[in-house]
């Protein structure tokens, strides 16, 4: 009985990890660059890279990684410049940075499916649909965004009737009762407004049909174009960290708890948790977490267009590229080498 | 002789930026410098010629908040200076609760002066003020305290009472230190009225810089923050100007 048990587990580790090839090829050493683009904290990516850090997954690969992380946005210049060779960003703001100002970036790798933000209200709040919002104070963070537009035309909302004001970054003002509608970062706000004891309901734009994505791996044209074989093996083993740290969350966290010191350890959980969710649907089920679909980035680009996100086109092939990651995957299983 | 001064002046410091500018244009030029990194003085040039009217509008909006927040801030300080300048006890409790203000960082706390006076100027305002207060209440107490003793002594002797001692002696006297405290405060409120905008605002020259910040659009941040410098440098001419006019009896206007 008890051989059938480590058997058996033996199996299950043997499905969960990710696939092996025989015949490592060594490959010089070279020193890179990861720069998160905030804060260390449980983002899916730099929990991927924290654990592939911590298990040795880069050193294997024969890279040094340096982890760095950006206080205000300081990661797309240095990316820009080569002197960060890996990022983290959002599809649309990737596009936006190519857009208005030609930065050399591209997606590599799709982590969050989703959007990143929503929009929420008070649970006890009588908002129930879009709607609803006319007559209210809706909130935005900086500039009002396409989702906030694309929202407002799927809920057939008369913005004339919606008084929006900058809120900036602090969810205290929907606790405050300053503003009715506030947009959330979906990975983190609704568990520091709960944690104030006011709980929320969200409206999702992924789920209203809205295009947006969440966070991808970043990198430079120059990496792309010069050096593809450091970009596979960093992607190798930033997502076996990543599969790591969806096997093993409560391993995934102690890890991140050694970057984001002073963090308050289950509002990391919680973050981590609902990036995980959004980094799974049907596209990384069949093809792997991390992977890219075309259509959803001329989607994207499409929608920016159309709701003034960019102000020029962009070619979406210069800005996405997922040759990387489908290298990587074999059956929906990474391949380890 | 002192409008002339104030062009001077005025001319010295816009030559001083000319020549960086040049030197920067040529850098950009030679090394190929991408906009995104570094834009060349040129580019940030037209761009404020093509969006001068919003520069124009949105300085005059930052520069309101921060002249109230400049009143409000230099006002309280003054009035404190006085009470802590007529009462050793006074001055014994209220120097650490300004030094307790000088000391909190005021990016730390701006998100909470939104959740305490709403999303409109008042905010703005009241980080001005904030920033502006300890340079001039230091400046202000000195100054009311470097009244020479004998002159005092001599005021008294001829009945004078406190009040007119404090109007004819130590506010005269204090004058040199509250210009001086003026001008750190005046530049000082504008950067408090940027922080405030730039931590929720929709308009101001901060609002500007915080959007073009985001997208990397440089030309414009960098036409925000030469709009700003240029509020500076002129309200400082305004502060020398009326220096020397009320303190032409006194050597500090010979040498400012």
């Amino acid at each position: 009985m008890r051989l059938l048990a480590v058997l058996a587990a033996v199996f299950l580790a043997a499905c969960s990890a990710p696939a092996s090839a025989p015949s490592p090829t060594p490959a010089p050493s070279e020193k890179v660059t990861f720069m998160g683009g905030f804060k260390p904290q449980a983002d899916l990516p730099f929990v991927a890279v924290y654990v592939a850090q911590e298990k040795g997954y880069f050193r294997d690969q024969s890279l040094d990684v340096e982890i760095q992380h950006a206080t205000s946005g300081e990661n797309v210049q240095l990316l820009a410049t080569n002197r960060v060779q890996f990022s983290t960003g959002s599809p649309g703001d990737v596009m936006k940075r190519v857009a208005t100002a030609g930065v050399p970036l591209v997606s590599i790798a799709q982590i969050g499916q989703r959007d990143e933000q929503s929009f929420a209200v008070r649970a006890d709040s009588p908002i129930r649909t879009l709607k609803d919002w006319e007559g209210r104070i809706v909130g935005y963070k900086s500039t009002v965004s396409a989702d906030y537009l694309a929202l407002l035309q799927i809920g057939g909302v008369d913005r004339s009737k919606v008084k929006e004001v900058v809120v900036g970054f602090d969810p205290r003002v929907l606790a405050d009762g300053r503003v009715d509608v506030y947009p959330v970062f979906t990975a983190n706000e609704p568990d520091t407004l709960a944690r104030l004891g006011v709980p929320v309901r969200l409206f999702d734009p992924t789920s209203l049909g809205v295009p947006g994505l969440g966070l991808s791996f970043v990198t430079n044209k120059q990496m792309v174009n010069t050096k593809p074989d450091v970009v596979t093996r960093f992607l190798r083993a930033a997502l076996r960290g990543l599969a790591d740290a969806i096997a093993d969350r409560d391993a995934a966290i102690d890890v991140v708890m050694k970057y984001a010191t002073g963090e308050d350890r289950a509002h990391q959980r919680y973050m981590m948790d609902t990036e995980i969710d959004a980094a799974q649907n049907d596209l990384t089920r069949t093809n792997g977490i991390g992977a890219m679909d075309r259509a959803r980035y001329v989607g994207l680009r499409d929608f920016l267009l159309q709701y003034g996100g960019i102000t020029r086109t962009v070619d979406v092939d210069a800005v996405f590229t997922d040759r990387f990651v489908k290298d990587l995957y074999k059956d929906g299983q990474l391949v380890w080498r | 002789m002192s409008a002339r001064r104030t062009l001077v002046d005025l001319a010295v410091a816009f030559g001083a930026i000319a020549g960086i500018a040049v030197v920067l244009e040529v850098w950009t030029r030679a090394f190929n410098v991408p906009s995104y990194l570094l834009p060349a003085p040129s580019a940030v040039a037209a761009r404020m010629a093509s969006d001068a009217g919003l520069l124009a509008r949105e300085g005059g909006i930052t520069l309101s908040e921060a002249a109230a927040g400049f009143v409000l801030g230099t006002g309280v300080a003054f009035v404190l200076a006085t009470v802590m300048a007529w009462s050793r006890p006074l001055e014994r409790t209220l120097f650490p609760l300004a030094i307790l203000v000088k000391l909190t960082p005021i990016v730390a706390i701006a998100p909470l002066f939104t959740l305490w006076f709403g999303f409109g100027t008042a905010p703005k305002v009241a980080i001005a003020a904030l920033i502006t207060f300890f340079p001039m209440l230091v400046n202000s107490f000195v100054g009311l305290r470097s009244a020479d003793l004998q002159e005092v002594a001599f005021l008294e002797t001829l009945g004078a009472s406190g009040r007119e001692v404090f109007r004819h002696l130590r506010v005269p006297s204090a004058l040199p230190y509250l210009f001086s405290g003026a001008r750190i405060s005046l530049n000082l409120a504008l950067i408090g009225a940027v922080i405030g905008e730039w931590t929720g605002a929709d308009r101001g020259l901060g609002r500007v810089i915080f959007v073009a910040n985001a997208n990397l659009d440089l030309t414009i941040l960098f036409g925000a923050i030469l709009v700003l410098a240029a509020i500076g440098i002129a309200a400082n001419a305004l502060v020398g100007a009326a220096e020397r006019r009320l303190l032409h009896w006194h050597p500090i206007a010979v040498a400012t």
